[in-house]
Order: C-alpha cells, then structure tokens, then sequence
C-alpha cells in the first residue's frame, strides 16, 4: 500500500468508479418478478408479506405465507428515485432497490410509515 | 515490566510519517465517499425531511424578524431550543438569501463534513492514527445499517442539531484530552467557553462533557486535599470557578430563558419522554434486530478493554464519556418510566437516544482497538518479533486492505441506505405538497409576526411552523416543553368545535389566545357551517389549504 502518488490516484480512480457505480439506477425490466421476503433470524415480523409478485403487466401482488392475496393493483417504477410506486397506499413507496454488485437488491420496508426505516431484503425466486 | 498488548498498541504513538499519509489518504478517501452518498441525496432538495426542521426553521425566521428570545409558536411564550444551529441558519440566509428550507434541506452534507473529520482527529490525538482510520472506517460504514442518521452516531447528511452537535463535541474532547492534567485557570475557562458553545448546540453531548470536567476538576481537588497540598486544592478551586463561570456567561444566550423566565420547570414532559422505538422495552426484538452483529460483539469487548488501564487520560476520557453515556440514558429512561407509570417527577432534559448515539460512537473507537491489536497480534506471532515498527508497518498495510476491500464491495449499499433514500423520500412527499410550501411562505410574508392561527395538529407542523407565525397549540412533543400543553389542546378543541356548532364560549376563547386567523385544508372547508361567523375574510387559497381572517 503507497501513499506516494500511485497510490493516491488509486484511491481516486476507486472513488470515482464507487460513486458512479453506486449511482446507476434499475430500469423496470430489471425489477420485474416474484420475490420472496427473507425473515431475519431474531426478529419475527408477522405482518410481512412472504412473497411480493412485480409482474410485467404492471400488477403487483403481495401474499401471506398460506398463499392468500393480501395487496393486489398496479404498479409502477420510478427509476429516478428507485421505488415503486402503486395506486396501492399500503404498497406505494414500500419496495426499493438499487444495484448491487451482483444483480438488483430489493427491499421491503416494515412500516407504513417511513420514520421506521426497518426493511428486509427481497429475495427473487427466478435465480 | 511487560504490558498487555491492548496497552501497548495504544501507548504507543509514534509512527512513521509513511503510516500516518497512509491513514490521512484512507480517512480522505472513506470522509470523500461518504459526502458523495450525502451530496447525491440532498442536492436537488427544496425542503427539508422531518417536522424538527420546521422548528428549527421557526426559530431561524423569528431571528430574522428580529425576534430572537421571543417564541415563534405560542404567544407570550420565549425562547426555549439549544440555538446555535438556527442560529447559523438564519445568518446563512442574511448572508446568501437562500430559502431556510433549501439550506436546511442541502447545507447539512457539507456542515457535517465536521463530525467524521473531527472524530478522526479526536481518535488519533488520543490514540494513534491507525486506530483512528480503523474508527473513522467503523463510524462512517459499519456502524449505521438500517438505523437513521439522527438515532446513532455517524456522518449523516441531515443538517439537525443532533447530528451537527457531534462534531463539536469530538473537537471539545480533543480539547479536555490536551488540557487534562492542566492547573492553569484560563485553560479551564476556555474549556469552560468550549462547553457552553456546545450546550448551544445541542444538551446531549454538553452534558457528558460537563461531567467529564466535573469529575477530573473535583477528582484533582479531592486529591490535592488528601495530600494536603493547599496550593493544588485553591489553583484547582481557581479552575473550576473559571471553568462554571465561562459555561454560565455563553450559554445566556439560551439559559436567561430557560432557566431565568421558566426556571427550568419542564411542565411538558412529552418531548424529553420520546423513546427511540428499539430502545423502548417492549420492542427488544427490535433492539436486538439492529445490535445484535459481530461488530458489535467486537466493539464492546474493545470498550471493555478502554477501560483498563490507570492513569491515561485517553482511557479516563472514554470511561467517563460511556459512564456518563450509560447513566444518562438509563436515568432518563427511568424517569420517563416513573413520571408515566407512578407520576414520580424527575428532572428529564433530552430524550434517552441521544446517550445511545454517543454509545455508539464509543463502540466504533472500542471496535477499532480490538482490530488494530488482534492484527498486530497476529503479526507478532506470525513474524516472531516485536519490533515496533515492522509489526506497525505491516498492520497498516493489512487493515488499509482490508478498509478498501470492505468499502467497495459495501459502498452501493452504503450510498443507498434507509438513512439517505427513505428520509430523501420524506422531501419528495413534502415537497411534492406545493400548497403547504405556499401557503407557509404567504404566512411568513404576509401575517404580522404577533398574528395567531388556529389549526389542526398536523397543520401546526406540516403549514404553519416554518412560517415563524404563532397557533393556539402544537403537538405537545414538538412544543415548547415549558409551557403545559393540555389547556391549550383544550382551548383548540374548543374553538373547533365552535366552528362546527354554536358554542357559547368560543368568543372568549378566540380572545383569549388572541387568535386572529384560521387555516384548514380546502377539503374540510363544509365542515366548519360556522366559521363564517368567526372568520369571515379569506386571505388566501391554493390547491390544499384555505386561509381565512376574524376582521
């Protein structure tokens, strides 16, 4: 590890490439799909969906863990901002995403309410 | 005599001007990343996120109506929030004529800039600059996960007194760590000054400061007296008048209020008695859900260690800081249990999570120390030596690896944390409202600075604070905690009430409270068949919200 010049201009060109990497946002094709919630080992959330289905028609589908439709409308996705959007209120601004190194990451917020800022990673079952 | 290797990876503080570039570049490098992700998320920002912004801004407007000391809120009521940072708002309005809000909204990312650059100093004047680096990597990444900026302590973009106050304190640490052992009074009077300008800013991290100075100045007279030492006990005596009497006169600014028009009765409890959800009991899970981590693990067994150690002032400086963490935090929170569940009264000043963010603060200093020893350790054991200077050389080149590596495959979940886009999201929402933003400015602009609006809760916070105009009542954690909230929910029920039936009382009461305009949203404008007889003038009106006058 330098710190003379070399080095320096490394840790520039990282910078650079972090900050444009972490500002490249998903487009709607790369958001499209059935997911399912994964469930954090300590902390039981009971109210969250099991599965969330962002389909290409523009539906959006939540379900409980025996399958039954909990949210059903349309959705859409704001790809400035990386949140979909739903004429759904208790779906609306609920789901967000960026991308990560390895593919799209999504995540469902706990609350309604965005001063909770609790979420839990959506985990597609496509891959 | 062979120390313990914690002791010794602390006590020791040289190193070579090669390991210290090294650890400049990688804190330049981590600080640089984190404003970027700041930046990103607030440059475009016309209005701030959360309601305390608006109170903030009401304190900002009513200095630049010339109205300092006076409450922009309540009528007849004063000045009762820590005012530095409105303070600075308002004089960065005088001096740029941007909008309170854009600055609130915008101006944080780089204010802030202060707290992981003072943190790092803070770290490697006490400690050494790879500790430091390994603290500031700890701060700014690996403590905050889904936690929002104001509830932990972390480079956060949002410009709150809470937030902003951190760096201050962190410089005022470095300042107590220099000053220490000193006997000199004007020492202690600057430190005494340092402090007040603190309490200014926020009374969180004043207060742990203060009991730190208290403690070291009584600590040295005590000790003067035993060794009869009659000099020592009148030079520190010196100290501490110095010291008191320099907190006294800076803070007048807010304590001829507080304490000389209220007395520092607090007879609304409300706001000292928010509880940080995960911190509240009955949501442990939740507690747990965000703390129960490797890091963590690490970072306690590191702050244990800190603890060892006599006679370093970096060691009693942290062991003073989370003591006095701890007891605050859980003082607080007993006194708020007591006042809720038995109506004991205890004095309460802020709520408890402001003493868990200066926890965690001190958790990312214990978790850098266990780092830094354990491959240092490793090195020793690996290389079979001791030399100081090859095993220090070494760990510096494996942690600023391993800081790299870690920061990069983190940094776009870094840049896209809850803290950034949910509460980024909160300006959209807010922002989006254009009517509330018009209907504050009109009210700014155009209402006397003594006019009182009657309206709704939500209202009071959402359309009318930030205007800096005064209400019948706000809600009662955003209020000023001198002045009982009940009779003035009363009086505002009251009065609606009045609206939607004949009552024979509502004359008396808009009187009393001197109101002298009303603002409801346009949908509930069928809803009230008598405000025509109160308020019978429309002032204004926009997509949302109606404005009406009594004359």
């Amino acid at each position: 590890m330098a710190a003379g010049p070399v080095g320096i201009l490394c840790l520039v060109l990282l910078a650079v490439l972090l900050v444009h990497r972490s500002s490249v946002g998903l487009d709607r094709e790369q958001v499209v799909g059935t997911y399912r919630i994964v469930q954090p080992s300590l902390y039981d959330v009971a109210d969250a969906p099991a599965t969330v289905e962002l389909r290409s028609d523009g539906r959006i589908r939540t379900c409980g863990p025996q399958g039954g439709t909990i949210h059903e409308g349309t959705w859409s996705w704001d790809d400035t901002e990386g949140w979909v959007r739903s004429d759904v209120p208790e779906l609306d601004r609920r789901i967000r995403g960026y991308l990560g190194w390895t593919g799209p990451k999504l995540f469902w917020r706990l609350q309604l309410n965005m001063h909770d800022p609790e979420e839990l990673p959506l985990e597609s079952n496509e891959r | 005599m062979k120390l313990p290797a914690i002791e010794r990876s602390t006590m020791r503080n040289f190193r070579s001007d090669r390991e210290s570039l090294i650890s400049i570049a990688l804190a330049v490098f981590l600080i640089v990343l984190a404003f970027a992700s700041g930046y990103r998320a607030t440059s475009d920002l016309t209005w701030p996120p959360y309601v305390d912004f608006d109170r903030d801004a009401s304190f900002a407007q009513s200095i630049l109506d010339g109205h300092y000391g006076e409450n922009p809120l309540y009528r007849d009521e004063v000045m009762w929030f820590t005012p530095l940072v409105f303070s600075m708002e308002a004089l960065a309005v005088k001096a740029t004529g941007v909008s309170i809000q854009v600055f609130q909204a915008r101006a944080g990312a780089i204010f802030n800039l202060l707290i992981p650059i003072a943190f790092f100093l803070m770290v490697w004047r006490m400690f050494n600059p790879m500790i430091a680096v390994v603290a500031l990597w700890a701060q700014l990444y690996l403590l905050p996960g889904q936690e929002p900026g104001w509830a932990i302590a972390t480079y956060s973009p949002w410009l709150l007194p809470m937030i902003f106050s951190q760096g201050l304190f962190y410089i005022m640490v470095i300042a107590l760590y220099r000053s220490f052992r000193s006997s000199a009074w004007p020492v202690w009077m600057l430190m005494g000054s340092g402090a007040g300008v603190l309490f200014l800013a926020h009374a969180a991290p004043a207060m742990i400061l203060v009991g730190t100075v208290a403690f070291r100045l009584i600590y040295a007279i005590v000790t003067a007296w035993r060794a009869g030492d009659r000099a020592g006990v009148l030079a520190h005596l010196k100290c501490s008048l110095a010291s008191a009497a320099a907190f006294i006169i800076i803070t007048l600014p807010l304590t001829w209020y507080v304490v000389g028009h209220y007395g520092l009765d607090q007879v609304n409890r409300i706001p000292a008695a928010y509880t940080y959800t995960p911190l509240s009991l009955r949501n442990w899970k939740l507690f747990l859900f965000h703390n129960v981590s490797l890091f963590n693990l690490i970072a306690v067994i590191g702050v244990v260690g800190l603890f060892r150690g006599k006679g370093q002032v970096s060691r009693m400086l942290m062991r003073s800081w989370v003591l006095l963490a701890l007891f605050f935090g859980c003082f607080t929170y007993m006194a708020v249990t007591l006042g809720i569940h038995y109506g004991i009264k205890l004095p309460t000043a802020v709520p408890t999570f402001h003493f868990y963010f200066y926890l965690k603060a001190a958790l990312a200093i214990g978790f850098a120390h266990i780092v830094v020893l354990s491959v240092e350790r490793t090195w020793q054991y690996l290389k079979r030596t001791h030399k100081v200077r090859d095993i220090s050389i070494r760990t510096t080149c494996t942690l600023g690896t391993v800081i790299l590596v870690q920061t990069a495959i983190g940094y776009p979940a870094y840049a896209n944390r809850p803290d950034l886009v949910d509460t980024r999201q909160q300006c959209m929402v807010r922002m989006a409202d254009t009517g509330a933003t018009d209907m504050c400015y009109f009210m700014r602009d155009q209402l006397p600075w003594e006019a009182v609006v009657l309206c709704d809760d939500e209202l009071s916070m959402r359309v009318l604070m930030a205007s800096a105009r005064k209400t019948v009542a706000t809600n009662a954690s955003m209020a000023n905690p001198y002045v009982l909230p009940a009779p003035r929910e009363q009086a505002r029920a009251g009065m609606f009430a009045g609206l939607e039936a004949p009552a024979p009382e509502m004359d008396s009461l808009l009187q009393a409270y001197d109101v002298t305009y009303l603002l409801i949203r346009r949908s509930e404008a069928e809803k009230y068949p008598e405000r025509g007889r109160w308020f019978p003038h429309l002032v204004h009106r926009n997509e949302g919200y109606l404005l009406y006058s009594r004359n």
